[in-house]
């Protein structure tokens, strides 16, 4: 579904990203992992369409080139973001921001109902419909911020950092959601986190960068089992 | 006396709603550019004078002049982003390069309007009622303009407020406004909620300039300084984020320069509004902007 290579992404002649190359099936969940710094979320950033990568850098989408996209063509393909700390509309009304998740939709009568759908989904958004997006709680926020990414009917939903700063029965039921709803609903993941056992509990395969290279790949299975990732993420703890 | 202080504070009200209505033009630009049109007020002029041509020389109905006189000016907009805008953003100009550019547009489009139709007021068509035959209630005279104003400004309001609140494009704009790296990934695609927002300033501008007309004349005044002044002020009272206060704040002024001429002199009325702004600016809590 989604296949990157040679992705090189630089900040100021400061490179982010150096020859990422990786791939997405379809139905997967895949994480990246990696420290801070890592290019984590400038992969995301690339994909979107948000920055420029370097020329010769590809990224296929359904078959499809989407380097050189502007980043309003990119969501009607299907590919979706929600963003790292939420980014939600604080003077929007709960329902309006998740309106704005259809914006680019042109099947307008499903669009509405798709809206409704996501109270089914979160019913903690329920009776907060006129509610400002900025008067929830961030928990509440980062499930405001999947609504409106769901809302747009993606195929491909990109998830940064979705436990960052958030109370841990909170993370749980997002977590929870990508691992069940999320693949319910046939909806391509690719996840983004720096809680190695959280992301590996949903994920299918993973990859690991390191200062903008991808320093390993496989699945879930694979890497828990390997011993540098055992050292380096898990610090002793058995996943 | 009670009449007296009805009789100004109703054409306060309605003077300060265009102010008002020229700072919300203001708020909304802001909110979507981050930038500061020092030309702004030029557009209140423009919708004057196409306005009068339309009706006076060209005899076209009113209304019609009006609503050729706004599309003209928001068209104008356009070109502001095509032509000033967007040169500028690609060679990566800053506030300060659209500030300096926008300043030298408002001059030359005020030489631009002398050169047209000449430097002289031109008196606006009686269309909203004759001065001299103000509608009388009881003791209190108020002029039908006043009322005109008030109307237009209710209607076009509530027009706003649906645009905003019932429209995707308008939704997509305040998204815009509040957080334009979101709204990107949304894929709205902000460059169009960009132009719409020039078009959208200037015509409301324009708008509020048409109605200024029978006050201020169709004038050169209506395209610098003193007005364009006031409008920034209602915005800044407004926040500059709050469309609706802004427009508040130009009731504000407009209610402050009434009591001002009928309480000191009409000599001392811009004097003192602008110490009361300068005041509420400095015992105003929190700075903004």
């Amino acid at each position: 579904m989604l296949r990157i290579k040679d992705l090189n992404v630089s900040y100021n002649g400061i490179p982010a990203l150096k020859g990422v190359s990786l791939e997405v099936k379809e139905g997967e969940t895949v994480s990246v992992l990696g420290p801070n710094g890592a290019g984590k979320t400038t992969l995301l950033r690339a994909i979107s369409g948000l920055v420029q990568p370097s020329p010769g850098s590809s990224i296929e989408f359904m078959g499809r080139e989407i380097v050189g996209m502007p980043a309003a063509n990119i969501v009607p393909l299907g590919i979706a973001q929600v963003p790292e700390g939420r980014q939600i509309f604080p003077e929007l009304t709960v329902l309006e921001n998740i309106e704005i998740g259809t914006a680019r939709r042109t099947d307008r009568a499903e669009a509405k109902k798709d809206v409704l759908r996501m109270f089914d989904l979160f019913p903690e958004l329920k009776g907060r419909e006129k509610q400002n997006g900025g008067t929830l709680s961030g928990g509440e926020q980062q499930m405001l911020a999947m609504c409106r990414a769901l809302a747009s009917k993606p195929r491909l939903l990109m998830i940064d950092e979705p436990s960052m700063g958030l109370a841990p029965v909170v993370v749980q039921r997002i977590f929870r959601f990508i691992k069940n709803e999320i693949r319910k609903l046939g909806i391509t993941v690719l996840l983004v986190e720096q809680n190695t056992a959280l992301s590996f509990a949903v994920s299918d395969r993973a990859y690991i960068l390191a200062q903008g290279q991808v320093a390993m790949s496989g699945t879930v299975a694979e890497l828990s089992r390997d011993q540098r990732v055992k050292e380096t993420y898990f610090r002793g703890r058995t996943v | 006396m009670l009449s007296i202080w009805i009789q100004n504070a109703v054409s306060g009200v309605a003077i300060g709603l265009l102010y008002g209505l020229i700072g919300l033009g203001v708020v909304l630009f802001f909110q979507t550019t981050n930038l500061l049109n020092f030309a702004h007020i030029s557009s209140a002029m423009l919708g004057a004078y196409l306005c009068y041509m339309f009706n006076v020389t060209l005899h076209l109905p009113f209304v019609l002049a009006m609503v050729l006189a706004i599309i003209l000016v928001a068209c104008y907009g356009l070109l502001l982003k095509r032509f000033v805008y967007e040169p500028l953003a690609k060679r990566e100009g800053g506030r300060l390069e659209f500030i300096i550019a926008t300043m030298m547009l408002s001059v030359f489009l005020l030489n631009a309007v002398i050169v047209l139709w000449g430097g002289v007021p031109k008196p606006f068509p009686n269309v909203f009622g004759d001065p001299a035959k103000p509608l009388i209630i009881g003791s209190v005279a108020i002029q039908t303009h006043s009322l005109w104003v008030l109307g237009y400004v209710t209607v076009f309001v509530i027009a706003l407020q649906s645009f905003f609140t019932k429209t995707m494009t308008g939704k997509s704009l305040r998204a815009v406004a509040q957080n334009q790296g979101a709204a990107r990934l949304m894929g709205i695609d902000v460059e169009k909620m960009l132009t719409i927002s020039f078009m959208l300033s200037t015509g409301i501008t324009a708008l509020a300039g048409i109605l200024l007309a029978p006050a201020y004349f169709v004038s050169l005044d209506l395209g610098g300084g003193i007005i364009g002044i006031k409008g920034f002020a209602a915005a800044v009272v407004g926040r500059m984020n709050k469309p609706y206060v802004a427009l508040l704040g130009g009731v504000l002024i407009g209610l402050a320069e009434n009591f001002v001429v009928l309480y000191a002199s009409s000599v001392y009325r811009d004097v003192i509004t602008f110490a009361f702004l300068i005041l509420f600016l400095v015992v105003r809590k929190k700075a903004e902007v």
